[in-house]
């Protein structure tokens, strides 16, 4: 008798699960080992006082039962307990509040690298060694090499300050989120269309297309039914990591353009040392990471009948 | 086969050789003090020819000088970082794919899991984390610049033990190493004597293109404010400097201009390096 197989999606759930509470607790306890409590910063406290405040975070009992507690809130309630700068306020408040403006430029920049990378990359690949490939080439090599902050301080000082087109911080209409989008998207619109290039360059030499080819396919039609759906699966793929990309710079951007987002948020905590924000941050940033590369997956397997046999 | 070097791979070595002459002569050269303040040469524009060439900032220091200063920085955190990842990296892989196996699984397994979670949020988390350990890292020698080499290091070692496993793993089978198991080695030894020398040119590549990643790295955490500290400089620091006082008022551009375009010059020359060094690779050994 066999054991019945567990389906692949359903396992890497649960390795994404897992791996949300290893991070979880590795950052849960190397707060805990940072010496030095939120409140050294104050005045000098009276030693009831200071009891008080630890009692009333729950700082006083032994680590393994913080740790089971902070386990429980979040589950249960989603709740990541209070921000050690911002009195008064949840990090799940901060959060939730900031993830908006965050997934809006996130999102904004992915629209950007699918439309500007892709078709890009075709038009690179199916005019090979000629002027757009040549051109494209050192066009994505200076995206590439340039880093985002540079990229925004160009921007800003051409867009803003130069011509005076576009707002430089801030974040109160969709006109703000234009530079902050296309700095973040334009990079990964460079690597998109590098890989693009290459995946369909083989693929326009793979056997089924040759065939097709040979039976007088052409044009378009070529294209969108036997090279395309080849060559964007390893774009597909790519999606993981280029998710990855956007988040990175987007910790960066967000300072540059003053959005108040969460990487502007993670940013300020770590340097604050707001440790239960920075944590929070942390964890959603896996979460997002994690459910983005699971999507990538299940994409694949949904597209590439190979993905099945292999797995 | 006829091995031709392209033009740009020529112009960017050159390019390269320049920043790091001028990196290494630093302390030689007839600039002035990189943290001198100066306030009455405050905000003075790039003079090109004379003094001061490219500028001094709000508190008149010499813009040429803290540039090339910076370049000290940003160079040598890139190398030691990119020296971590591949310490960490190439023996991990190297291991993971010669034994195989289980072992090989449990390895691959593990850094697909590290792969899946953010690292630079977790590098941040840490870096502000150690922060509460200053003085005691202080007094084992351990400073600012050090954790950064650890930091970058531990973001890149991934790719190259992927890189070593594989190389590793093909190596495993070749007749010349089961010549070795066959007469006696340990796996150690073929490891060391077998397999190690033949992932040299591998690793090279691997180097060529995490380079300007650690560098470009260094200079995030650096204009996020989690790398180097003042009064070292370096170039990521001096951008976020100079991007701070870039607004209409001041009109200091240059202030931001002048490290951003080291920087920029610097990581396209190693990228065009690297791609470069990746290609010849792959075309000697597809022939």
């Amino acid at each position: 008798m066999t054991r019945p197989k567990s389906s692949p999606f359903l396992r890497r759930l649960g390795a994404f699960l897992l791996t949300l509470l290893v991070v979880h607790a590795a950052s849960f306890f190397l707060l805990h080992a940072a010496r030095g409590g939120p409140f050294d910063a104050e005045r000098q406290l009276s030693p009831e006082v200071e009891q008080a405040l630890l009692a009333q975070y729950h700082l006083d009992e032994p680590v393994h039962q913080q740790y089971l507690r902070a386990l429980q809130d979040l589950v249960f309630h989603f709740d990541l307990g209070p921000s050690l700068r911002y009195r008064g306020t949840d990090v799940s408040t901060l959060l939730a509040q900031s993830a908006p403006v965050s997934l809006a430029l996130g999102a904004s920049a992915l629209v950007i690298a699918l439309v500007f990378g892709i078709p890009l990359g075709l038009w690179a690949a199916l005019r090979r060694n000629q002027w757009p490939d040549r051109g494209l080439g050192i066009l994505t090599s200076i995206f590439l090499a340039l880093p985002n902050f540079v990229l925004a301080g160009l921007a800003i000082s051409l867009f803003s300050f130069s011509l005076g087109l576009l707002p430089p911080a801030g974040a109160s209409s969709a006109l703000h989120y234009i530079l902050p989008a296309f700095c973040l998207g334009l990079p990964c619109a460079a690597q998109l269309a590098r890989l693009t290039r290459t995946t369909t360059l083989e693929t326009l030499h793979c056997p089924a297309v040759q065939a097709a080819r040979a039976r007088g396919v052409h044009g378009l039609p070529l294209l969108s039914r036997h090279v395309l759906q080849r060559a964007l699966i390893p774009v597909l793929a790519f999606l993981g990591p280029a998710a990855a990309g956007i988040l990175t710079g987007s910790l960066v951007l967000e300072q540059v353009f003053a959005l108040p987002g969460m990487g502007a948020h993670f940013v300020q905590a770590a340097l604050n040392r707001d440790y239960t924000l920075a944590l929070g941050a942390t964890l959603l940033y896996t979460a997002v990471l994690g459910l983005t590369t699971l999507l990538a997956d299940w994409g694949i397997s949904r597209f590439d009948p190979r993905a099945e046999a292999l797995s | 086969m006829q091995r031709r070097t392209s033009i740009s791979a020529k112009i960017s070595l050159a390019t390269l050789f320049i920043v790091a002459l001028l990196a290494l002569l630093g302390p030689y050269l007839p600039i002035q003090d990189p943290a001198a303040f100066h306030p009455e040469q405050s905000l003075q524009a790039p003079a090109w020819l004379q003094q001061p060439v490219l500028g001094t900032d709000a508190y008149g220091r010499d813009l040429l000088a803290r540039t090339i200063w910076g370049a000290r920085v940003s160079l040598l955190v890139g190398l030691l970082g990119t020296l971590v990842a591949l310490l960490v990296g190439v023996p991990y892989g190297a291991i993971s794919g010669f034994l195989g196996g289980r072992t090989d699984r449990i390895m691959m397994r593990l850094a697909d899991t590290m792969e899946s979670v953010p690292m630079v949020a977790f590098v941040l988390f840490l870096l502000s984390i150690l922060q509460e350990y200053r003085s005691e890292m202080a007094a084992l020698g351990i400073g600012r610049l050090h954790l950064l080499f650890f930091a970058v290091g531990l973001l890149f070692w991934l790719p190259t033990a992927r890189v070593a496993r594989s190389e590793a793993l093909r190596l495993r089978d070749t007749a010349f190493s089961q010549a070795a198991t066959a007469v006696g080695s340990s796996p150690i030894r073929t490891l060391k004597k077998h397999i190690l020398p033949h992932l040299a040119a591998p690793v090279i590549v691997m180097l060529g293109l995490t380079l300007p990643r650690v560098i470009l790295m260094e200079a995030f955490l650096s204009f996020l404010g989690l790398g180097v500290e003042a009064p070292n400089v370096s170039w990521g620091s001096l951008a976020s400097e100079g991007l701070a006082s870039m607004n209409p008022l001041i009109a200091g551009h240059w202030l931001f201009l002048v490290p951003a375009a080291a920087l920029a010059t610097t990581l396209l020359a190693l990228h065009t390096l690297g791609d470069h060094l990746r290609d010849r690779f792959e075309k000697s050994r597809r022939l």
